[in-house]
């Protein structure tokens, strides 16, 4: 894989691809791990800061064996990006922010693993790490999510899939039954987009990829599947509450419903690689295989056009009308794992954000551990939030506010075979 | 990159730089590129096209190792010669084929219905499914920005030089400014070397940036490590915005090189949208982004060895309506082994 000796220059170790066909020294397979989870808040009270201790069980390594976690990534989860202050301030010469990541930058994360007292002394200040390349070319517009609308994971260490054994990767919604909002009018009719006819509305063309080690071409794609999804229902309830899930009708810091994530309803048939599909294209049908990468791309030309009432200004209404642009890898939620073959759980708990787990190229703020933790079986991490409230935001923002932020920690699980 | 892991990896690259001097093999930056025209009505807009042919072809005597694609939209349209919108990249399909083996391989088809015209039964892999790399930048330089950083890096010999021309067949607001930049470090005593040169074009010819720029004048051989190519905004312009996909540029190495251009490119080609006529040996700015820049990026996970007279078919497909008019830019990337 790398063109001169020593790891390859994205530190990944080089699989011999004659070799990578055999099971693994020791019997050792390891399989991509993420932990995460995502913090709704709202500031009723107009606090200076919100602490806010993600659920425990998020955080828990309930499998038999041990997980690596090499990675620390945070993104705001359905965030519209939109300009900060009002039509007074801007005015005046306040530069406009970018809502989503005004609310990372004035927060503070802090975790404690097991066996240290404290990963950090202090709450550690989102953006005094140094974070890793990991973001994409934005588009020819201002405030456009991005050039490519790739989310990308290079796995850590290779992922040996075994004869006939296949891999899986879907997409769904974020909804919860408590995050009942009713989502703005929005119509994706017409240009780039096709309403089907039992999905009134709203069709995002997506691609779903593996890529594979060996052969004479290295890295060939074998196992990829491209949809668009068709669901079915109401354009403006069903549909819209479940794929992608839906922004507030009104400004995201104004008043609305309160509501968690609260796991997934809905995973579109139309939108799952499921292992079915995987094996139809008879990547392991020969004998084993390895997969270094994993991938989904997202059509967001129309749906960043789409955003705002004019789509000319970029989507973008100070006044805080119309539908705001969030990169949609934010507001789409996946789950991938072998359905058939050495481990058959989860590589990450249903329903993350594609940001959060797939974090090779990705919006999200990516850490790398200056030293990677091991979770045993049993072991877990406490993650504690301190968000930015009025201190930071509410100087700029109507009151009450809520900030949206998803955390994930990302590795690899060693399995014996 | 890890300070641990770039002091280890520039001591790698010196020891190859090093071993072109004991070995008496060179190493030279060797590029192909093409700008593949997608299929204009009344073609089937999803029919896949070729560029010209022949460009992805090694026509020299010695083995090319290819390590990186990179590829970005026109800057225009091929009717109207209105600006494209870049995120198109995002709904054209590329794929190689190599000897009857394709890569990436064809996926499973769309849902029929989504095309409302005739089906394709398999389509190309999007573009963006190619990214495996991170390039961005910061949003201040990205879009007139591209680094190339080689992967074997050829030595600019005492008394060498590098012959640069740039050019843009677009038009110009006032004069546009280029500037070509090439990093080293000397083998001898490792301290870093810069030959950079500026170039202004007022019109679509060929400006020559001056050669005094890149010559190695020094005690040393210098190992050339990266290539830049800044555009900036045109003098005239209303808005200070840059775009890498308005250039086009020519290297060659002069002196203990094999003075033979870096890029190979189609001949009697014009610039979609335009109607001048690009020279041969000219590559696009923005498809120079291996390392950083606006291109689509993706990196050989095995490179891909062309030993004389071999090479690849690269085919681009519309995946959806509205695309047809689009245009684009193809490159491999890599080195020339030369004994």
């Amino acid at each position: 894989m790398a063109v001169w000796e020593g790891d390859d220059q994205r530190g990944l170790p080089i699989v011999d691809p004659e070799l990578g066909a055999e099971m693994p020294a020791g019997g050792t397979w390891y399989q991509p791990r993420s932990l995460w989870s995502a913090a709704f808040v709202e500031n009723l009270d107009g606090q200076d800061r919100m602490r806010v201790r993600l659920p425990r069980q998020h955080f828990h390594n309930g499998t038999r064996w041990p997980i690596v976690l090499k990675r620390m990534s945070i993104c705001p989860i359905n965030f519209p990006m939109e300009f900060g202050g009002d039509d007074a301030l801007t005015t005046n010469g306040a530069q406009p922010f970018d809502f989503a990541y005004g609310a990372l930058s004035g927060s503070k994360v802090r975790f404690s693993a097991p066996f240290r007292k404290s990963f950090s002394r202090n709450e550690i200040v989102i953006g005094s790490i140094p974070a890793l390349p990991t973001g994409q070319q934005r588009g020819p517009r201002a405030y456009q999510s991005s050039l490519f609308g790739t989310s990308y994971l290079n796995l850590d260490m290779p992922l040996h899939i075994p004869r006939n054994s296949t891999c899986m990767i879907g997409l769904g919604g974020l909804s919860g039954t408590d995050y009942q909002i009713a989502p703005a009018n929005i119509d994706f009719t017409g240009e780039g987009l096709v309403s089907l006819p039992n999905a009134p509305g709203l069709a995002i063309r997506s691609y779903l990829y593996f890529n594979e080690v060996g052969g004479k071409f290295s890295g060939n794609q074998r196992a990829q599947y491209g949809f668009v999804p068709v669901f079915s229902g109401a354009a403006q309830t069903d549909a819209f509450q479940k794929y992608p899930f839906p922004l507030p009708s009104n400004h995201i810091f104004g008043t609305g419903e309160v509501g968690e994530f609260a796991g997934f309803e809905n995973w579109p048939p139309a939108a799952q690689l499921q292992g079915k599909r995987f094996g139809d294209q008879q990547v392991t049908q020969a004998g084993s295989s390895h997969i270094y990468g994993m991938g989904v791309c997202l059509d967001q030309i129309v749906y960043d056009d789409r955003a705002g009432t004019d789509a000319a200004d970029n989507g973008v209404n100070i006044d805080g009308s119309g539908f705001k642009i969030a990169a949609l890898s934010t507001r789409i939620g996946c789950r991938a794992h072998m359905p058939h073959g050495i481990n058959t759980d989860w590589w990450w708990r249903p329903g993350a954000p594609l940001a959060l787990v797939l974090d090779t190229i990705t919006p999200a703020v990516v850490y790398e551990l200056p030293q990677a933790i091991t979770l045993g079986p049993g072991d877990g991490i406490e993650v504690e939030l301190d968000l930015a409230g009025n201190d930071f935001l509410g100087q700029l923002l109507q009151e009450p506010h809520r900030v949206n932020v998803g955390v994930s920690f990302n590795g690899y699980t060693m399995v014996e075979g | 990159m890890a300070d641990k892991h770039y002091r280890e990896y520039e001591a790698y690259r010196q020891k190859l730089a090093e071993s072109n001097v004991t070995n008496g093999v060179i190493y030279e930056p060797r590029a192909y590129f093409e700008t593949i025209k997608l299929p204009l009505p009344p073609l089937n807009p999803f029919e896949q096209a070729e560029g010209q042919g022949g460009v992805f072809r090694n026509g020299e005597q010695f083995p090319v190792v290819l390590t990186h694609m990179t590829a970005a939209v026109s800057l225009l349209e091929q009717v109207e010669g209105t600006p494209l919108d870049e995120r198109t990249i995002q709904r054209i399909g590329l794929y190689m084929r190599f000897h009857d083996q394709y890569y990436m391989a064809p996926p499973q088809t769309f849902e029929p219905s989504v095309f409302g015209v005739s089906t394709p039964t398999q389509i190309a892999t999007p573009v963006p499914a190619w990214v495996n790399t991170n390039t961005a930048t910061s949003e201040a330089v990205n879009r007139g920005t591209s680094n190339w950083r080689f992967s074997r890096p050829p030595i600019l010999s005492v008394r060498d030089a590098l012959r640069v021309q740039v050019m843009t067949p677009y038009a110009i607001e006032g004069t546009r400014s280029v500037q070509v930049t090439f990093s080293g470090l000397g083998i001898l005593s490792g301290l870093p070397y810069q030959f950079s040169g500026q170039a202004q074009m007022a019109n679509t010819s060929v400006v020559n940036i001056e050669a005094d720029r890149y010559v190695n004048d020094g005690s040393e051989p210098v190992m050339l490590t990266d290539m830049s190519v800044v555009v900036l905004p045109d003098s005239d312009a209303q808005t200070v915005v840059q775009d890498s996909r308005s250039v086009y540029l020519s290297v060659t190495h002069l002196g203990n090189g094999t003075s033979a251009k870096w890029f190979q490119t189609p001949l009697n080609t014009q610039a979609p949208g335009t109607a001048v006529a690009l020279p041969s040996g000219f590559m696009g700015a923005v498809n120079i982004g291996q390392s950083t820049g606006r291109a689509a990026v993706h990196e050989f996970p095995q490179p891909l060895i062309w030993e004389p007279g071999e090479g690849i078919d690269v085919m681009a497909q519309a995946l959806q309506t509205g695309v047809a008019s689009a245009s684009l830019q193809v490159a491999l990337l890599g080195y020339i082994a030369v004994q």
